[in-house]
């Protein structure tokens, strides 16, 4: 296997951190709920800046007194704490956004996105695309030169798509061209999608019997100290207000969200579009460049099982359904395996305490030896 | 770590978390940049204890270290963020010392009868 040399350097990095905070607050056992976690972050400080936003790119009253996105987004950043829960909704998008790929990477290198978890995977690549999409609206919403050069840059890379280019295009601007209805756009794009995220994590836990869904306090309250202390030598800043008339030419990049329009300007839109499509389909198609043996699923002995559920309690992938027994059984339910979603593992087999489920060409004897040699290793 | 050398860590974790908790509100205040917003009880004990010039000697430093704050109007919110990050780091510490000492998971196998 190609990602073992990777996997031993995940395996020593772990054991070193658990030498240090021991395992029950080691980072990498709780990375799938690092993403998680600074969603619920961003969640409570986008409400609070959702608060005073407004989404518009013309002056609502008068030229004096100009009401639009920029000039709220520099309301928040003055009105106390304005600033720094500005910052702290940005730096934790771009903290999700480490994260996610630091979570991606370890199910990669520990082989455990293939066969039975090919859904969380599949899921994992929509979500990450979805959360770089949102962050990206994010930085529209600040309406200043840069996010009038990202509006204009993406409405232009729209243009090269066939059959979809021009509704596409439609529907980002929400018309014919920028005006105060792109705005809005952009908001119902950052917050709609935003909540689209947890339909899509429900997807992506669906087959999980118990994912753990939020990291300790105590990696809590770390992640968010660095977050808070980071703000201190960073502040976020905006550039000037965005002119219609005007083009910018130059802006600053935030690498986590905005790579895509560095590569804009490193090729011609077709290529670009080829490029990101190409590693859209790579990232989905490597769980199938590894040809392994078919897993051998768990089988029930139907005469044995009782319907006490324990199975099915314990299987980690709910590949175990509890159905109701046949006609003339004693018992109420009968225990019954999805193939598709086991991973032959034997964790139901040392839950039953009827020898009512077995791995095929595995005696029980053997399971246990097995289970054991791993334990001592 | 013996039970007296442990005892040590935690009260001397806690003093310290306790004591940057004690700097929030008066980062919030500007660290002592204009006295006068300071209620004037405070200001007395702070004065009294002389802590004043330790948040005076804090202002300094997060000033000298961000190059860029001198100008910005909101430093006060970004040093109260600052210590609520530095006493979140410290409870985070705290909480693993105490945490290491329970015994860790064992893997224990179920024999059938």
């Amino acid at each position: 296997m190609y990602t073992q040399p990777l996997n031993k350097v995940t395996l020593a990095l772990e054991q070193w951190i658990n030498a240090v905070v021991t395992s029950k607050y080691n980072p990498l056992y709780y990375h799938g709920a690092l993403p998680q976690f600074f969603l619920w972050v961003l969640f409570l400080s986008g409400l609070l800046l959702f608060a005073y936003y407004v989404p518009t790119i013309d002056n609502a009253y008068s030229a004096e007194k100009l009401i639009n996105a920029y000039t709220t987004v520099e309301y928040i950043t003055h009105i106390p704490f304005g600033a720094t829960i500005r910052g702290i909704h940005r730096y934790a998008g771009d903290a999700m956004v480490i994260a996610i790929l630091l979570h991606m990477l370890r199910v990669w290198f520990t082989d455990r996105y293939r066969q039975y978890r090919i859904v969380q995977w599949l899921s994992g690549i929509v979500l990450l695309l979805l959360v770089l999409f949102i962050g990206q609206t994010g930085y529209y919403l600040v309406w200043d030169e840069r996010s009038l050069a990202l509006t204009r840059m993406t409405a232009k890379s729209f243009d090269v798509l066939p059959i979809i280019g021009e509704p596409l295009k439609w529907w980002f601007l929400n018309g014919q061209e920028i005006t105060n209805y792109t705005l809005s756009n952009f908001l119902f794009i950052h917050i709609g999608l935003s909540f689209s995220l947890l339909f899509g994590l429900w997807i992506h836990y669906v087959r999980m019997q118990r994912p753990v869904l939020t990291p300790p306090p105590v990696i809590q309250f770390m992640l968010f100290a660095l977050l808070s202390i980071l703000l201190l030598w960073y502040p976020v800043t905006s550039g000037s207000m965005a002119t219609l008339t005007q083009q910018p030419t130059a802006f600053e990049v935030d690498w986590f969200f905005l790579w895509p329009y560095w590569l804009m300007t490193q090729m011609n839109l077709q290529a670009y579009w080829l490029t990101i499509v190409t590693g859209v389909i790579v990232l989905c198609m490597l769980p199938y460049f590894v040809h392994t043996k078919e897993v051998e699923a768990a089988e029930v002995v139907t005469k044995k099982c009782t319907g006490c559920s324990l199975c099915s309690r314990d299987c980690p992938y709910a590949a175990i359904e509890m159905v109701p027994a046949p006609a003339g059984s004693r018992f109420k339910l009968l225990a019954t395996v999805k193939s598709y979603r086991c991973s032959g593992c034997g964790v139901c087999v040392g839950a039953c305490a009827f020898d009512a489920i077995d791995l095929p060409n595995l005696l029980d004897t053997d399971l246990t030896a097995k289970i054991t040699a791993s334990a001592k290793g | 770590m013996s039970k007296v050398l442990w005892a040590i860590t935690i009260l001397i974790l806690s003093t310290v978390c306790v004591g940057v908790v004690v700097f929030m509100p008066l980062a919030e205040l500007g660290l002592l940049n204009s006295p006068n917003s300071v209620p004037l009880e405070s200001s007395t004990w702070l004065q009294f204890t002389g802590i004043q010039n330790l948040v005076k000697f804090g202002r300094i430093s997060l000033l000298t270290l961000t190059h860029g704050m001198q100008e910005s109007p909101n430093f006060q919110y970004y040093a109260y963020f600052f210590f609520l990050g530095i006493a979140l780091m410290l409870a985070s510490v705290a909480l693993i010392v105490i945490g290491h000492e329970e015994p860790q998971e064992k893997t224990v196998l179920p024999r059938k009868k």
